[in-house]
């Protein structure tokens, strides 16, 4: 990870021996930065397999267009774009798989949303829960609160490296919100109801 | 404040970064509003929620993704000839060259164009003519030894030779030069030249040349005759 002028320097380096195709620099270069590029994957899709495969994919695609690579910005700024872009890709994808062939999605879309929530409350596994509401959520609102509540971005970040407007963002976030809080009242009033 | 407004500010809090004036408002709506006092509630228990969320630490694989990415790397390798193709795609995007290519074919189009419509108009021009000239002979009259198939046959070749009204006949310019080659080696042999053309022809053959040259006497007859103009003479 880039800590300091050194790790910038050395990010430099290893990206123009990359450009001049030095594929063991390439190499240096994504196991300096997947375990970055993984956390921002996961966080999004919380599935291991699919960040995986978006990381291998963003770091193909970073590969194909090195070249275009503008040093002023970090590299890190770079790779987190490309990474979310590709994870809100297959976010919509697999919405559209879920709406057109009714396809089961990861291992979480697998568990019908009341199993899960019921497991939620035995294990007290929050992220299972959090995740079974996100992945009810339609593309847009689930990309936003994603980046912006499980990842803490800020609204302009979200907007920029989504390509969407403020007030989008905002709206999507909004609606996220007040979904998802909706949800996790009714799970603790249940909770409550067992207890007692 | 209306409800609709406080729900907003309620769950976009930080977002919407609200004066001092508009959270003293929420507060005070929150305070005499059961139903934003419950959504602010809801939100509260959304946002501790969110806050105390512990995610599984990803497992490292760095050496496996370096090794999937390295390996298709490998296989995105271009041959030669698809770089070239590559370089050749980049080449044309660009709009100068696009513009120069489009505007070299527009300049071969129009060239043929032009070419055609100059063929064209020899051609009718040709056509206009030898109408012409068929008119002329076919009004001259039923009794001629002439029908335009004759001249048909002669331009295409079939024919060496068209006899015209009167005495002139028109010979073929090879068929003309074989009699005169023929006749130059039989001395006394007599050739009956009745038009302009023929007499040219005959004048510039290099053999008539060599006996027009031999003989003073002919040599002034047909100087006369280029002096006064009835043929050109090629020197």
């Amino acid at each position: 990870m880039e800590t300091g002028i050194s790790n910038q320097n050395k990010t430099r380096e290893l990206i123009s021996k990359s450009i001049s195709g030095d594929t063991d620099a390439f190499r240096m270069l994504v196991k300096e930065y997947n375990g970055y590029a993984h956390a921002i994957a996961y966080k999004t899709l919380f599935n291991h397999d699919d960040a995986r495969d978006v990381v291998q994919e963003s770091f193909i695609r970073i590969w194909k267009h090195l070249r275009n690579f503008n040093p002023e910005i970090k590299f890190t700024t770079w790779l987190y774009k490309i990474v979310i872009n590709l994870c809100y890709d297959r976010i919509k994808s697999r919405n559209r798989s879920k709406l057109i062939f009714n396809e089961p999605g990861d291992e979480y879309e697998n568990i019908s949303a009341a199993d899960s929530i019921e497991k939620s409350i035995i294990d007290n596994d929050q992220v299972r829960m959090i995740l079974s509401f996100a992945n009810e959520l339609p593309p847009k609102q689930k990309i936003v609160f994603m980046m912006r509540d499980i990842q803490n971005c800020n609204v302009e970040e979200t907007s920029e490296l989504l390509g969407m407007s403020l007030s989008s963002v905002k709206t999507n976030l909004f609606n996220a919100r007040k979904t998802i809080a909706a949800r996790i009242s009714k799970i603790e009033s249940r909770r409550i109801n067992n207890e007692m | 404040m209306k409800c609709n407004s406080a729900i907003k500010y309620i769950y976009l809090q930080k977002e919407l970064k609200l004066s001092e004036k508009q959270q003293k408002q929420l507060e005070d709506h929150i305070a005499a509003c059961d139903k934003c006092s419950m959504e602010f509630s809801k939100a509260g228990n959304y946002f501790s929620t969110i806050t105390n969320l512990k995610f599984d630490e990803s497992p490292i694989e760095d050496e496996l993704v370096a090794n999937h990415v390295t390996s298709r790397i490998h296989a995105l390798r271009k041959s030669f000839l698809e770089q070239m193709i590559e370089t050749a795609e980049q080449f044309l995007i660009k709009p100068a060259v696009r513009f120069a290519i489009a505007a070299s074919i527009l300049f071969i189009c129009l060239s043929y164009a032009a070419e055609e419509y100059r063929a064209l108009n020899k051609i009718n021009l040709l056509e206009n003519k030898f109408s012409a000239i068929s008119n002329k002979i076919i009004e001259a009259g039923p009794d001629l030894p002439i029908n335009t198939r004759d001249i048909k046959n002669f331009i295409s070749g079939d024919k060496q030779y068209l006899k015209l009204p009167g005495s002139w006949v028109i010979m073929k310019e090879t068929s003309l030069i074989k009699k005169i080659e023929e006749l130059s080696n039989q001395p006394g042999a007599e050739l009956l030249i009745n038009n302009q053309n023929d007499l040219r022809l005959l004048l510039n053959h290099p053999e008539v040349k060599k006996i027009i040259e031999k003989d003073d006497e002919l040599k002034k007859i047909f100087n006369r005759i280029i002096l006064e103009g009835a043929v050109t003479h090629e020197n």
